[in-house]
């Protein structure tokens, strides 16, 4: 006798999320992304922003600001940043500290970010989860260490947490940190070149910051892909840039 | 009496070395430990080797059964701690330190009449009571004025040319012709309560639920004010006589007596894992003071649906936030707030979050666009080929790694003064890594100019 797969998976699905609301989502505004994530970033969930390679952990955190000033736009209530200061503020002696005004021009208001420094790996999963638990926020933003992460309870801690108040969670990690396991999507952050501003000098002027963004895992089933993106620091919105528009020149073929 | 001739005659005799700090800083925990008769209350200052207490007892003597009782209350407890105390009691701070110190009956505690009878009895005191340098005490005793009787039959215009003023006023003093002002060790706090336990709390978990039970009458108090407290500080007064004193602050004025039995829980929990809370042989009085209230009316919460979510969210906000500085300390959690300077590093400064002005802070736009989303604590060095003579570096070497700059904008100069200036530039690298550098010396002025890398993420 065959049991009826679909009803086994209803059952499932059912024990799975225990009654906990259907999660929504936070357009990014960059549409081909969106579509993949499933609507956005998910709102009651942890969304992992991973840098490529060693010299592109700016770069992730660059986007993962941009994605939050999107964030600081549509929703109301504070933005949390809580990083992992156990070796200095901010990324340490790496990268240094997050700078107001340049949080400004991403569109961030810095009256309406709070900065939390743990003093250690497990006072920064316990503020991290107590954030996430937290009613009322904008968003928060975790940044880990350079190497120690989320153990794998922890990191389901903090995921119960941000369904249970429906909390938008970023987890910025470093290049050697582990996984945030219950992740809805794992985001790989790489620099990429900018289009270029002609200005007439020797160097060209500096366009909009670009990332290559590949989706490495999302628990909706999206199959892995990579996304070119920038964004617009007039406007601030995040944007995938229009491929035919802005192509290489083609080389020139004569007509025979 | 030379130390050797001291140990000819009692050959084990106890030798230790004078220490006048820890001396000072224990007399400054006795006054803190005596605020339990009066809150002005500071140690005697001015004269080497003087330990002894003012207490302003105005208002306070009828608590403890009138000026004598006190006295003698002082005395007993003071000789429970194993201190030798002498306590006396008058019109001004002068008549009360000569009495304690030279009258006999000082022994159990002497409360001094006013007026006549108070010169007459300090009148009898010798001119060491007067608080002076010994060199005008030497010179008194070298004419033949022993007491302050003697001293006081003189003219003082006469005193005050050979000893100066200090002596007339000392003496106006001594005989309660002339106040003094007293600089007491605690700031004197606008509401306070107080918790007399029964029996000496030994334990972690009996201290919390006493603590959240004086948040919840502190919270009353304030409530019956209309008040609320910003800075709550929990004073726990150890059966030896110590006083360990925790402080829970906020970011906003409240007096919910639920959150704020929360901080202070927090906070005890945050002493017992660090430093540890040594609790000795138990509490018994434990005191929570609103050091800081402001006034605080009643809110209107559910008229307006949207105002009352944006409500609720920043209260939530200010839950989370409490709740963090109590566990991780003020200065972890912080707002950033503008500071009108051109030195990039300075244009920010952390505030705790507790310490915050209510008003939003934001860079001029003008400025905030040309700058990175993270700044180096400390600009780093790099070695940097640039066009000659103020071009923007074409290549550059940071931490063993070669970078080929694509992209460039800039400079943007910003004066530190003549070989300080800097020019920066936003540059971007050919793999599209974008840094913030900076060129210091102008070009003409110095003849190499260095550069170094600021930020990151431009």
């Amino acid at each position: 006798m065959r049991p009826d797969l679909t009803a086994l998976r209803t059952q499932i699905r059912a024990i799975e999320t225990e009654g906990r609301p259907a999660l929504s989502c936070l357009p990014t505004g960059a549409d081909g992304l969106d579509l993949a994530l499933g609507g956005g970033l998910a709102l009651g969930g942890v969304t992992e922003v991973v840098p490529a390679a060693f010299m592109d952990e700016p770069a992730s955190l660059h986007f993962a600001f941009a994605c939050l000033a999107r964030a600081l736009q549509q929703r109301s209530g504070d933005l949390v940043v809580i990083e992992d200061a156990s070796r200095g503020p901010g990324w340490g002696p790496a990268w240094g500290q997050f700078y107001g005004p340049g949080l400004q021009k991403l569109g961030i208001c810095p009256s309406r970010i709070l900065l939390v420094g743990a003093p250690d790996v497990k006072g920064f999963h316990a503020c991290v989860e107590d954030a996430a638990r937290t009613f009322g926020l904008a968003a928060i933003l975790a940044v880990s260490g350079p190497k120690a992460g989320f153990s794998l309870a922890g990191a389901r801690r903090v995921q119960l947490a941000a369904e249970q108040a429906h909390s938008l969670v970023l987890a910025v990690q470093g290049l050697r940190t582990s996984a945030f396991a219950p992740a809805r999507a794992r985001l790989v952050i790489a620099s990429r070149p900018c289009r270029p501003v002609p200005l007439g000098t020797a160097l060209p002027g500096l366009g909009p910051p670009a990332w290559r963004l590949y989706l490495e895992r999302a628990r909706n089933g999206a199959r892995p892909q990579s996304f070119d993106l920038e964004y617009d620091d007039a406007t601030h919105s995040l944007y995938q840039p229009a491929t035919l528009a802005n192509r290489s020149p083609q080389p020139h073929r004569l007509s025979a | 009496m030379m130390l050797a001739g001291a140990k000819a005659l009692v050959p084990d005799i106890c030798v230790a070395d004078s220490d006048p700090v820890g001396e000072g800083d224990d007399l400054l925990a006795l006054a803190r430990w005596a605020m339990r008769w009066s809150p002005y209350c500071a140690p005697v200052k001015g004269l080497e080797g003087t330990h002894a207490l003012f207490l302003d007892i105005t208002g306070c003597a009828h608590l403890f059964g009138g000026e004598a009782a006190m006295l003698a209350d002082m005395v007993i407890k003071m000789q429970a701690l194993g201190l030798t105390a002498r306590a006396a009691c008058a019109a001004t701070p002068g008549a009360a330190f000569a009495l304690a110190r030279f009258a006999p009956e000082a022994r159990h505690g002497l409360s001094a009449p006013d007026g006549a009878a108070l010169r007459a009895l300090v009148g009898a005191l010798p001119v060491e009571a007067l608080r002076l340098p010994s060199t005008i005490i030497t010179g008194l005793r070298a004419l033949g004025l022993k007491t302050i009787g003697q001293v006081a039959t003189q003219s003082s215009a006469a005193l005050a040319r050979r000893f100066g003023i200090d002596l007339v006023r000392a003496l106006d003093r001594a005989r309660g012709l002339e106040e003094e002002a007293i600089d007491p060790v605690a700031e004197i706090v606008p509401r306070r309560i107080r918790l007399r336990l029964a029996e000496p709390l030994m334990t972690r978990q009996g201290l919390e639920l006493a603590g959240s039970k004086a948040a919840g009458e502190i919270c009353t108090l304030l409530d019956s004010y209309n008040e609320g407290a910003r800075r709550l500080v929990l004073n726990l007064y150890r059966v030896d006589g110590v006083v360990l004193q925790l402080v829970g602050g906020s970011g906003r004025a409240h007096r919910d007596a639920v959150l704020w039995a929360k901080v202070l829980c927090e906070r005890i929990e945050a002493e017992a894992n660090g430093a540890g809370l040594d609790l000795g042989f138990g509490i018994d009085l434990i005191e929570v003071c609103a050091p800081v209230v402001e006034v605080l009316e009643g809110q209107v919460m559910d008229l307006d649906p949207v105002a009352a979510a944006a409500l609720a969210s920043a209260d939530a906000l200010h839950r989370l936030a409490d709740r963090l500085s109590a566990r991780l300390g003020a200065g972890r959690v912080t707002r950033m707030e503008a500071v009108a300077h051109w030195v990039p590093e300075q244009a920010v400064r952390p505030v705790a979050f507790a310490d915050r002005r209510p008003q939003a802070s934001r860079f001029p736009e003008a400025l905030a666009a040309r700058r990175p989303a993270l700044l180096l604590e400390r600009a780093e060095p790099i070695d940097a080929i640039a066009e000659v003579p103020d071009g923007p570096p074409r290549l550059f070497r940071w931490r063993a790694l070669a970078f080929k700059v694509a992209c460039a904008e800039g400079p943007e100069r910003i004066a530190c003064g003549e070989a300080h200036d800097r020019d920066y530039y936003r540059i971007e690298t050919s793999e599209g890594r974008r840094f913030w550098l900076y060129r210091q010396g102008l070009p003409g002025k110095v003849d190499h100019p260095k550069w170094y890398v600021h930020g990151s993420a431009a």
